[in-house]
Order: structure tokens, then C-alpha cells, then sequence
């Protein structure tokens, strides 16, 4: 067990250095000129000279790397071009609002997600099943800032129904009114993608020999799909749920710019058109590493429970 | 995995309703092809994969021959009608181009022949009149025209459907190249892996776990700032991006067909790595291929709209569905007409919706066991 943790740590660990490597290498090493990139067509030569200083851009490229990675590890990405403000601090005051978004929806996704995957695989190429399972590849082919836009469109702007004005705390009072949008829109990709993947490992599981074995016993039907196979079918669920708990708490990158939600995505956005590359850099590795955390945290907590994943 | 390619042969083969003399004659010509029409005719029976198909064959034939289908240029702005609703249609007279300048359409509320002149009231209902001679050819066909928009124009007057029509163009082509490049680099890479497996294979998970680690968007953002904005570096970064599930499912398909007699033979035949990669493992690992590269164009298209309603990747005034999108909600909260974001969206929706219903299809169809 001991073994198993501290292989996946270590193995955790060189994923995060190699992640901050690319990032370094498309940063760096790709064609133009980073300080002019930052620092727009109309920078001045000496400005840009104090920057390539502070950068260390002209040192040899292993002694930038080397400067780069020890920073990193500290938590220093350096500062926002628009804003002056160190990165790490703006992105750790924006996490807790990124974070109410991404797991609310991660939430309704799941439940809803996983019900709707067991009622199509109980009943399967019912029209309950069929609708479902078209509704589910629907929900996988609309892009999430088209959702999000026809969202706000549709129920802010022409219905009036929810407010889409953005981030719920205001002044301290909390407009939950303002999450649903966000959410609904959020969630509607994974959501799908559960449902789907619910409903094949149910039917893979309803079509084993024990599951007929429990039925031929005479289990009532609610109990054979709830206990016995819906116990066994969830193994490739939840690995799937984690891996887009994960990707969502770094991934509401439109829909935060769409509804004007203050947190990690909208800053990203707005770093991204205004070129403010440290912002880039630091919420790209900030986020690759939140990604490979949870992970790690999940495939432990997964250990646990099933002693195949650290026997195999 | 001949053993279990034989078992799924099989079982198309006892499913199937042609007679069976027919299925051992297409088996003696090679596992591969009969595997793969096997699939087709499985394919054939399923409707919305049937539906998916034609979505895509539709959409290929609009992006091939975008120019011949659009009724305008997606570039003319016509100012005046700007933001016009569905079905508008104006009137404009085509003055020649002067001084390097294009062809000038000046849109008239009325209009009339005044001996070698052409007197009219133009949009803000002044008198004016300009001589037959400044304007373009001839006779009034040549001169006089009446733009019809079926789905309303743009913020610029641009007429909204040949936007859309040029749209799929890019949309498709971004798509196809970014999933070519996607499915070389996984492909080499998965094959090394699962058929060398041993260091070569820890070191290229290593490389696509890394990636993988990545959310998927901010990687193909940041590649696509650093390799620049435009055709071709949108398609690069997108590729360059989204090789890993192909690597994945690839290394896998080698994993077990390597351990299979055939492939064992073709070593005792002493056939270098390459030959046995190319010609006998390869061809047997199409079907799943297959379907992850059609699921790989949709995200191709997703990502590639994504970029452009960043801003980066294909620029203005290109016509590319995500732009289109961006541009739109700017000008809705001013209050015009939503068209020009609905039908972008719809597009982009469709577009994928039908790639992924053939993907899913293909998926059904190459692997009988789902069905059942």
C-alpha cells in the first residue's frame, strides 16, 4: 500500500516537472520575441532590455530554465503585465469562486449523469433509452461556449428568467440566482459523457453471469440493478468523474468569460487577449498540477477500496 | 488478436443474414477487408449513423464547393445592411472601381433612367444622381442588382449564409489537417509503445501523460499564441495537441495483437519490425482507428471555434463559426438580430453532432459485442 502511494507520488512529481517543461519550451523557445510579446509593438528598447534582465533572457537557455523551474516550485510565475500583481496571488484569490462553479456542476452532472445512464441501461433501446442516449451525444457535440452563450441568450437576455451578471457574491450577500446558468452550462458535457459511460458498464455489467444468478434467486429487480450490478458497473465511472472534476476546476474557462464569473477562467481569458503571458504561463502550470493533485488523490482513495488497482 | 478478430468474424458472420457460403468467400480474401465490410454492412442498418454519415458527406461536398454554393461573397460589406434580418433583399447600383479602389455598391431606396444618367434617392433618402458611365458595364443588368439575404447579414453588411458556407470550409479543412497531424504522431507513437513496449514505452506514456495533464484547451491556446495566428498554425496547434487518445488506443490494440500467433510467425518468418508494424499489425488496428480519428475531427472542430472566438487562430476577416459567434454576442446585447449568433451555433452543434453520430456508429459497427 506504503509502495503503491509513494510510486504514484514520485511518478506524480516528474508529471508536474514535465509539465513545466513544455510550458517552459512553448513559452520560450518558440519563435518571437517574448518580451515584445508581452510588452506590445510600442515598447521602448530600454523597458524591454530591463525586462530581458529580469527574465534572464540573456543568459545561456539552461540557466533560464534553471531560474524558471526554481521559481516555479516556489510558487513564483512572475507578474501580470496588466495588472502588476504577482500571479500566484491573483489566481489563489480567484481559486474559491472557480472552485463553487466547477464543483456544483460536477455535482448535478454526476447524479444526474449516472441516474440517467442506469435508467437506459435497466431499460435498454427503450424510447426513454434512445432519446436519452441522443440527448447525451448532443450534450457532447455542442461546444460548451456555444451552450453557454445560447444559455445566456435564451433565459438572461430574452426570457429574463436568471440573472447572468456574473460572480454570486456581491457586496456579501450570496445571488445563487447567478450559478445556475454557469452551472447548467458547465455541466451539460460531463453530464452527457457519465450517462453514457453509466450505461455501457451497466449493461456490461447486467449481462454477467451473476446478475442472472441474483435474478434467478429471486431478488427484486430494484435491488439486482441498484446493489448488485450498479455496485460493480461504477468502477469506470468514477474514474471518469475524477478525471473531469479535475478538468472542470480547470476547465471553465468560457463559461466563466461568458457569464462574467470573476474566478481562474475569465482571468485566464482576458490574459490570453492581452497576451499577459505570465498569467498564461501560471494558470496553464497551475492548472496542469490541480489536474494531476486530484488525480493522484483519487487513484489513492481508489486503492483503497479496490485492492486490484495497487496489486495489478 | 487474430484469435478474437476471427471470434468477432464470427459472430458478424452467424449475425449476418447473407448466406454463408458468401462471408467464407470474402474471409479467404484477407481478414482486414472482410473485417471491414462486415462493418459497413453493419454500419448500413444503423440509421443514425446513416444520418451521421450524411451530415458529414453533406458538409464535405458544401466545404469543396463553398464558392460555387454561396450566394455572395462572405467578404462584400454592404454598410447599409448591416444587421438585416432573414429574407431581406436591397437594391444597389455597382459604381466602377476608381483609383484602386473596389467595386463601390451603393444601396437606393429608389431609382430611375435619366438619359445617360441614373437619378436616385440613396439610405438616408437624399436625391442624388450619377452618370450610366460611372457605373459598371453596360446595360442595367450589368449595373443595377438586388442582393437577397436568406439568412440576414452581419454586423458589416456581409451576407450571413455565404459566411457560414465559407465557414464550413475552414471549419472542415482545420478539422481534417489538425486530425491528420493528431493521427500520424499518435499512431507512430502508440505503435513504438505497445510494439517495443520497455523503456519506449514508459518514456512515450511518460510524454502523453504530461500532455494529457494539460487542460485541453489551454494547451492548444498556448501553442497556437506561440506558433502565431492564422491557417496553419491553428491546424498545427490543435494536431500537435490531440494525439494522446489516439496513442492510447493504439498502444493498446498493439499490446494484444502482439502477442498473437500471426504476428508471432511473421518474426519466426524473420521479417524486420517495421514490415510486421506496417503490413500486419497496423491493418488490423483500423477499426478502432477509425473511430477515435472521427471523434478526434469533432474536437478538431470544436477546438479550432474555440480559438477563433478567442480571437486567435483563424483572423478576421476570415469567416470561421467561432468568430462569427464572438462577433454576435457583441452586437446582440446592442439589440439586432439573434440570427447572426443562432445559426453560427447551430452550425457549429450540427457539424459536430453528425461527426460523432458516425463515430459512434463506426464504433457499434466495428465492434459487434455493444450491440447486443
Amino acid at each position: 500500500m506504503t509502495t503503491y502511494i509513494i510510486r504514484q507520488s514520485i511518478y506524480a512529481v516528474f508529471i508536474i516537472i514535465g509539465v513545466l517543461v513544455v510550458t517552459f519550451a512553448i513559452i520560450r523557445l518558440l519563435p518571437g520575441d517574448p518580451t515584445r510579446l508581452a510588452m506590445g509593438q510600442r515598447a521602448d528598447v530600454q523597458s524591454m532590455e530591463a525586462l530581458k534582465r529580469e527574465w534572464k533572457l540573456d543568459q545561456p537557455i539552461h540557466v533560464q530554465f534553471l531560474d524558471f523551474m526554481g521559481k516555479a516550485v516556489q510558487g513564483d510565475f512572475g507578474r501580470s503585465f496588466s495588472t502588476n500583481r504577482p500571479v500566484s496571488e491573483a489566481i489563489l484569490e480567484r481559486i474559491p469562486r472557480t472552485a463553487i462553479l466547477a464543483v456544483s456542476a460536477m455535482f448535478l452532472a454526476t447524479i444526474i449523469g449516472i441516474l440517467i445512464g442506469i435508467l437506459s441501461a435497466w431499460k435498454p433501446y427503450t424510447i426513454f433509452d434512445n432519446a436519452a442516449m441522443l440527448f447525451a451525444l448532443l450534450g457532447i457535440s455542442v461546444p460548451v461556449f456555444v451552450l453557454g452563450a445560447l444559455f445566456s441568450l435564451i433565459f438572461a437576455v430574452k426570457l429574463g428568467w436568471f440573472d447572468a451578471s456574473g460572480y454570486i457574491e456581491e457586496m456579501g450577500t450570496y445571488r445563487f440566482n447567478r450559478l445556475i446558468l454557469p452551472m447548467a452550462a458547465l455541466a451539460a458535457r460531463p453530464l452527457s459523457i457519465f450517462a453514457r459511460i453509466t450505461r455501457s458498464s451497466m449493461l456490461d455489467t447486467l449481462s454477467q453471469d451473476y446478475i442472472r444468478t441474483a435474478r434467478a434467486k429471486g431478488i427484486s429487480e430494484k435491488k439486482t440493478v441498484l446493489v448488485h450490478a450498479l455496485r460493480n458497473a461504477l468502477n469506470p465511472v468514477v474514474t471518469t468523474v475524477s478525471a473531469w472534476l479535475a478538468a472542470t476546476l480547470a476547465g471553465t474557462f468560457f463559461i466563466e468569460q461568458i457569464f462574467g464569473w470573476a474566478g481562474v477562467g475569465e482571468f485566464a481569458f482576458n490574459a490570453v487577449i492581452q497576451y499577459d503571458f505570465p498569467v498564461i504561463q501560471g494558470v496553464v502550470v497551475f492548472t496542469a498540477v490541480i489536474f494531476v493533485v486530484v488525480n493522484l488523490i483519487v487513484d489513492i482513495i481508489y486503492s483503497f477500496l479496490d485492492p486490484r488497482i495497487r496489486l495489478g | 488478436m487474430p484469435q478474437e478478430t476471427k471470434d468477432r468474424v464470427q459472430d458478424f458472420a452467424s449475425h449476418d443474414e447473407e448466406p454463408a457460403g458468401k462471408n467464407s468467400h470474402t474471409l479467404s480474401g484477407g481478414e482486414s477487408q472482410s473485417l471491414w465490410q462486415l462493418a459497413w454492412r453493419r454500419l448500413k442498418k444503423n440509421r443514425l449513423a446513416m444520418v451521421g454519415m450524411w451530415v458529414v458527406i453533406v458538409m464535405g461536398v458544401i466545404a469543396i464547393f463553398a464558392d460555387l454554393i454561396a450566394p455572395h461573397s462572405p467578404y462584400r460589406q454592404i454598410l447599409d445592411y448591416a444587421n438585416m434580418t432573414e429574407g431581406f433583399s436591397g437594391s444597389v447600383l455597382i459604381k466602377k472601381s476608381t483609383g484602386g479602389y473596389d467595386e463601390e455598391y451603393i444601396p437606393v431606396k429608389t431609382w430611375a433612367i435619366a438619359g445617360d444618367s441614373v437619378r436616385y434617392t440613396d439610405s438616408f433618402g437624399r436625391e442624388q444622381i450619377i452618370a450610366t458611365a460611372d457605373l459598371v458595364g453596360k446595360s442595367q443588368d450589368d449595373w443595377y442588382w438586388e442582393p437577397s439575404y436568406l439568412l440576414g447579414t452581419d454586423n458589416y453588411g456581409r451576407d450571413l449564409l455565404s459566411r457560414l458556407i465559407h465557414g464550413t470550409r475552414i471549419s472542415l479543412s482545420i478539422g481534417f489537417l489538425a486530425e491528420l497531424i493528431a493521427l500520424s504522431i499518435g499512431v507512430t507513437f502508440g505503435a513504438i509503445a505497445g510494439y517495443f513496449r520497455g523503456w519506449a514505452d514508459a518514456g512515450i506514456m511518460y510524454i502523453a501523460n504530461v500532455v494529457w495533464s494539460f487542460p485541453y484547451i489551454l494547451l492548444v491556446i498556448a501553442l497556437s499564441l506561440a506558433f502565431g495566428v492564422g491557417f496553419a498554425p491553428t491546424f498545427v496547434a490543435i494536431g500537435i495537441a490531440s494525439w494522446v487518445d489516439m496513442c492510447r488506443i493504439v498502444r493498446g490494440q498493439f499490446f494484444s495483437l502482439r502477442q498473437t500467433e500471426y504476428v508471432e510467425a511473421t518474426r519466426a518468418l524473420g521479417f524486420n519490425s517495421m514490415r510486421t508494424i506496417f503490413r500486419h499489425i497496423l491493418p488490423n488496428a483500423l477499426g478502432p482507428i477509425t473511430v477515435i480519428a472521427t471523434a478526434g475531427f469533432a474536437m478538431a472542430i470544436i477546438s479550432e471555434a474555440s480559438l477563433a472566438y478567442i480571437g486567435i487562430g483563424i483572423q478576421k476577416p476570415e469567416p470561421s463559426w467561432g468568430s462569427m459567434i464572438f462577433d454576435a454576442r457583441d452586437n446582440i446585447s446592442a439589440g439586432v438580430n439573434i440570427g447572426q449568433m443562432i445559426y453560427p451555433c447551430l452550425c457549429l452543434a450540427f457539424a459536430v453532432f453528425g461527426f460523432n453520430l458516425f463515430g459512434d456508429g463506426l464504433r457499434d459497427a466495428f465492434d459487434p459485442k455493444l450491440q447486443k
